[in-house]
């Protein structure tokens, strides 16, 4: 356990640190929060046809109200945080592969829910669009990233369980 | 045949989904209580975020001072600005407010964790769990306000650092303010509760240092 923690923590650190750089900034971060607001914007016009979006500004031209996706609504930190867990758990590399993949949609998927409702609770009402925004939806991301990481981690147990008597068979 | 450790631990293992679901509810919930205690129930954060400031940032931290809800840090920078009515160059001094719930509002994610849990004994580990939260959430206030202090001064030979360390403040502040606030609930949560993720992912004894290695 503590050997996991550890790990986990140094791994953070270690992609933040690459994270936070100019070149990675501008070459991922920033186009990826771009492709949030739109498909966030894309999704809303479904159903809304009075959502606009530009570069990482989502916006109702009636009522001029609109949200800015700034770092830490990117849902960045949140993958970051899964994949560490991801890596640092004693996993087949090919299991770790396929849960860093659908991990990654489910967070970002949670975090494209997030992005709309805060569009919607704060042309709704301020206080409340405060109150989700600073830690309502924070605490829940990290749910999220929590109940993905152990349904990962119970996958992974049982795919070494099959592994290990597919090897005692064999064997025997 | 099948083994009967192995069935028992089959029968008693959670839901991972039902966890999921009951642990939004109790956030949900113990949110909205904190919010209406949330100025108050900083205070044992704020008192170590005070320490923190007094013995490692005195330089800086001239006077801290806190109301319900503020943490206020005076520093011996000055700001000049525009020209007042006398229409001379305003010099004030610069001071940093810190709203304390942006720092603490993970206790109650805490809570729902141990509560949704519910592992024997949890009410007992629940203390200690809260006296870490607070120690790291008053760590982290510290390093927040150090870091609201760069932003504002703007200057690193201003505050008598490197920029190499103006540049690591803002990370930490960055960190402090919007990822500490949740991973640490979480992760002092899975420290102390750790049997139970093991028996959530029906693993015959959760204590086992050996059977950590899934695989490996």
């Amino acid at each position: 356990m503590a050997r996991f923690f550890v790990t986990f923590v140094a791994l953070m650190v270690a992609m933040f640190a690459i994270e936070l750089q100019p070149a990675v900034q501008r070459s991922l971060v920033i186009p990826w929060t771009e492709l949030l607001a739109s498909v966030s914007s894309g999704l809303v016009t479904s159903f809304d046809a009075d959502v606009a979006a530009r570069g990482k500004v989502l916006w109702n031209p009636a009522t001029g109200f609109g949200v800015s996706i700034e770092a830490g609504c990117n849902g960045v930190e949140a993958c970051i945080i899964l994949v560490a867990g991801m890596l640092a758990f004693p996993a087949s590399w090919r299991h770790r592969l396929l849960g860093i993949a659908i991990g990654l949609v489910a967070v970002q998927g949670l975090n494209v829910v997030r992005v709309i409702s805060l569009f919607y609770i704060g042309q709704w009402n301020l206080v409340a669009f405060k109150v989700a925004h600073e830690y309502l939806w924070q605490g829940l991301i990290m749910l999220d990233v929590l109940v993905v990481w152990m349904l990962w981690a119970r996958a992974a147990g049982r795919d070494a369980k099959r592994g290990t008597r597919a090897g005692v068979g064999a064997a025997a | 045949m099948t083994d009967s450790s192995e069935s028992r631990n089959h029968k008693a293992t959670p839901s991972a989904w039902a966890f999921f679901g009951w642990a939004i509810a109790w956030f949900v919930v113990l949110t909205v209580i904190w919010l209406q205690l949330a100025a108050w129930a900083a205070y044992p954060a704020t008192w170590v975020a005070r320490a923190a400031l007094a013995v490692g940032a005195p330089q800086w931290a001239q006077k801290v001072s806190h109301q319900p809800g503020v943490l206020t840090v005076d520093t011996p920078f000055a700001a000049v600005s525009a020209a007042g009515p006398s229409g001379r160059p305003v010099v004030k001094p610069i001071s940093v407010d810190m709203e304390t719930a942006a720092l603490t509002y993970g206790m109650p994610l805490l809570l729902a964790l141990f509560i949704t849990a519910g592992r024997s004994g949890w009410q007992l580990r629940v203390l200690p769990a809260m006296g870490v939260l607070w120690v790291a959430q008053g760590l982290c206030m510290a390093l927040a306000v150090l870091g609201r202090i760069t932003k504002v001064v703007g200057n690193a030979q201003t505050l008598g650092v490197e920029p190499w360390q103006v540049d690591a403040l803002n990370v930490m502040y960055f960190q402090s303010m919007v990822l500490m606030p949740t991973l640490a609930p979480v992760m002092i949560w899975l420290w102390l509760d750790w049997p139970f993720m093991a028996r959530l992912w029906g693993r015959a004894d959760p204590g086992d240092e050996a059977g950590e290695s899934l695989g490996n």
